[in-house]
């Protein structure tokens, strides 16, 4: 049951893994639109609206080839074997601890505590501190929280996808891993900055 | 049950060799100093996937289909064999 969540690729081969990625892209792609969530950037997710399914699919879609090309070059400098199929089906399947973040919005609430806090820090004057209200903070704390630990999954999942598909070992592995993901993120940025 | 062939000494690691041979029926007994094979030298779970994959003609597709792991796992372990060999192969010829 572990392997299952945290490391799927050594058991399970690229078909069902694709195939399980896709279905489960589109289908939170459909649930973050509905929760006016937006994944500009590899590890990226804001709310804003309106969203439409379109764009949450579109970024879905972007994000996963640009860390799909991103870990297949580093993937093929370090290991000649390594196979594209492989690190596609690593992508698709480790965003998905990523795609339960936009439930966190329900009704609008961490858009609307945050676009509240933006306005609090906007309209303050010089020397005041800001005054916030407890839910405000639960609400923040609560899916500052999540986010860590969703994020701290996804990344786990990839490297543990890329391991498989690259036979990587050691720590230079994890450092190079850890540019190249950084690498993928600035580049995911430029293109959503392009397309929209 | 079957006794695990010892590779390496207990005592300080270094390799072992075989030194005497019998035959269970006649019991003669050929002594000398022989190195055991490159095969011999690394561990039982290992010779059996090499077995495995000689007996599956060499497809690591279906060598993964009958260990219900993935294919990039099978050739991971394949390639970190064919490593150990290799490294056994360069101390042998030092």
């Amino acid at each position: 049951m572990k392997k299952l969540f945290f490391n799927p690729f050594e058991q399970f081969s690229e078909r069902p893994l694709i195939l399980f990625g896709i279905a489960t892209t589109i289908l939170m792609s459909m649930i973050a639109a509905f929760f006016n969530a937006r994944f500009d950037g590899v590890l990226d997710l804001h709310f804003s609206r309106p969203t439409f399914f379109l764009n949450t699919l579109t970024d879905n879609a972007l994000n996963i080839c640009v860390l799909s090309l991103t870990l297949f070059t580093l993937g093929k400098i370090r290991n000649n074997k390594t196979r594209f199929i492989d690190i596609f089906s690593a992508s698709l399947i480790a965003r998905i601890p990523y795609y339960f973040l936009p439930l966190f919005n329900w009704n609008n609430i961490v858009l609307t505590e945050s676009e509240k806090l933006m306005q609090q820090f906007m309209t303050l004057k010089p020397g005041n501190t800001p005054s916030f209200d407890n839910i405000q903070i639960m609400v923040l704390m609560i899916f500052a929280g999540a986010s860590l630990c969703f994020l701290a999954w996804f990344i786990y999942l990839l490297y543990q996808g890329y391991k498989v598909a690259t036979n990587a070992k050691g720590s230079i592995e994890v450092v190079l891993f850890g540019i190249t993901l950084l690498i993928a993120e600035v580049f995911s940025k430029i293109i959503f900055y392009l397309i929209y | 049950m079957n006794p695990k062939l010892p590779v390496s000494c207990p005592s300080c690691e270094n390799q072992l060799t075989v030194t005497e041979l019998s035959c269970l029926e006649c019991k003669t007994k050929v002594s000398g100093n022989y190195v055991l094979p490159l095969l011999l030298r690394i561990p039982e779970d290992e010779q059996q996937f090499i077995i495995d994959f000689f007996r599956s003609s060499g497809s690591l597709k279906e060598m993964a289909n009958q260990m219900g792991k993935s294919y990039p796992t099978v050739r991971n372990k394949l390639d970190d064999i064919i490593e150990k060999i290799k490294n056994l192969e360069q101390k042998q010829n030092l």
